[in-house]
């Protein structure tokens, strides 16, 4: 499994390449910013678009999808240059996606030095909003709170909270040799056991609703909604990949579900 | 309409948990500091409309289109008025009206067999997913029709 640290560029590096080049690379470094953080295609080829017209290409040609992004620019006096780049996780940090968007609004209104924006680049990768017993937080209050709000009790609402603490361990926990699709039906399968185990023991009353708590949590809700933008907005191979890896994701979860609750004989519905 | 004390007691309930699940959910989406205000209030207004429309109309469908009308309306104004991408506020907005019990049981019962109660379920689940569809593409196109209106009358604005 590659790491999709690697995609991104080594901190110091003495650019060569020509001017063509390094615009073509910032220009990228803000799509990749952008799509890895819950924008959608149309933004993210705007936002190069704007980018390296801000620096004086001539003539650009984008191609995005939500794995890759694919550039072209000819520079009036002739050099040009052409570079993909490599997409693999999505991220959903919001807090980034803001920084990029506000970043290359600046560039096109105020065109600073390639080499500032590389630096307000390099500060935006590392940019962390929230300590992780927020998040924490954030994971317990979202799982609680739904498994009440579908018609729970407030001891379902606690069994989901306890079940989305297992949930952002998993989440943070870098497994490196487990792919996506399998991680995504192994922390479903697990939150299922939790869940029928709650029951069990007596802390939860409705199976169903601990179930759909933690479940919001791991519906790809995020880039759902960005390929029905896509869809919606003429971007219709991106649009569609994103639909089949979301409706992927969703079999994966209702598989994992699946086993725990045919183990331990839940009885539901 | 008529809604009695026990259902009354729901809808507070419902209110009450989509503000703390939005929150919980722009935590963990993390949503800018400064728009976490913004991000709860649009959960918790979208989810008024909906419980609004569902008193008043009782039809899903037509709950899910207007309240994620509103929600995307929403969105745009305070993208617009903030500076900031719309998906910041949409994405946390539109999750009370995400149908969640109506997906878990629509899985279940084509797991564990059952038609009756499959299609008893899968209707509105369907419906709802329309109507958001149908809601947010509407209100894509008021808004990029008021756009170009605003662009007649202001300067033509290059960064936006």
């Amino acid at each position: 499994m590659t790491n999709p640290e690697t995609t991104a560029l080594p901190k110091l590096t003495p650019y060569t390449g020509s001017f063509a080049d390094n615009v073509l690379r910032i220009a990228l470094d803000i799509g990749e910013g952008l799509l890895k953080n819950g924008a959608d295609v149309h933004r993210v080829e705007v936002a190069i678009e704007k980018v390296c017209r801000t620096y004086g290409a001539a003539h650009i040609d984008v191609f995005t999808i939500h794995s890759l992004i694919l550039v072209a620019i000819y520079m009036p006096d002739g050099t040009h240059s052409t570079q993909s780049r490599r997409i693999f996780d999505i991220a959903n940090h919001l807090t980034r996606l803001e920084l990029y968007n506000a970043l290359s609004r600046r560039i096109c209104e105020e065109k600073p030095s390639i080499d500032e924006v590389d630096e307000q680049i390099r500060r935006i990768k590392h940019e962390r909003v929230y300590p992780f017993y927020l998040i924490l937080l954030g994971y317990i209050l979202a799982a609680g709170s739904f498994a009440v709000f579908f018609g729970g009790t407030l001891r379902d609402g606690i069994s989901a909270a306890l079940i989305a603490i297992v949930m952002y361990l998993f989440d943070e926990v870098k497994i490196d040799y487990f792919n996506k699709m399998a991680k995504t039906t192994l922390v479903s399968f697990v939150s299922g056991i939790l869940a029928c185990l709650c029951v069990r023991i007596g802390l939860g009353e409705n199976l169903d609703m601990i179930i759909i708590g933690t479940i919001m949590i791991l519906i790809p809700g995020l880039s759902l909604g960005n390929a029905m933008r896509d869809l919606l907005g003429g971007d219709t191979l991106a649009g569609t990949l994103k639909i089949v890896q979301a409706v992927i994701i969703a079999v994966m979860i209702a598989i994992g579900y699946a086993l725990a609750i045919l183990l331990l004989g839940g009885v539901a519905g | 309409m008529n809604i009695t004390n026990e259902e009354l007691m729901g809808i507070i309930i419902r209110l009450i948990t989509s503000i703390t699940g939005t929150i919980g959910f722009s935590l963990m989406f993390k949503v800018p500091r400064k728009r976490l205000f913004w991000a709860a209030l649009g959960g918790l207004t979208t989810s008024a409309v909906y419980e609004l429309t569902a008193v008043l109309g009782g039809d899903p469908m037509l709950s899910a289109f207007m309240s994620s009308l509103f929600m995307a309306l929403y969105s745009e104004f305070f993208a617009r008025i903030l500076h900031a991408p719309a998906v910041i506020f949409l994405f946390p907005c539109a999750i009370p009206i995400v149908p969640g019990r109506g997906l878990y049981y629509t899985i279940y019962y084509t797991l564990f067999y059952n038609q009756e109660k499959l299609l008893f379920y899968a209707k509105p689940t369907l419906s709802i997913a329309l109507g958001i569809a149908v809601g947010v593409s509407f209100a894509s196109i008021i808004v990029s029709v008021l756009m170009h209106i605003s662009k007649r009358f202001h300067e033509k604005k290059q960064c936006e």
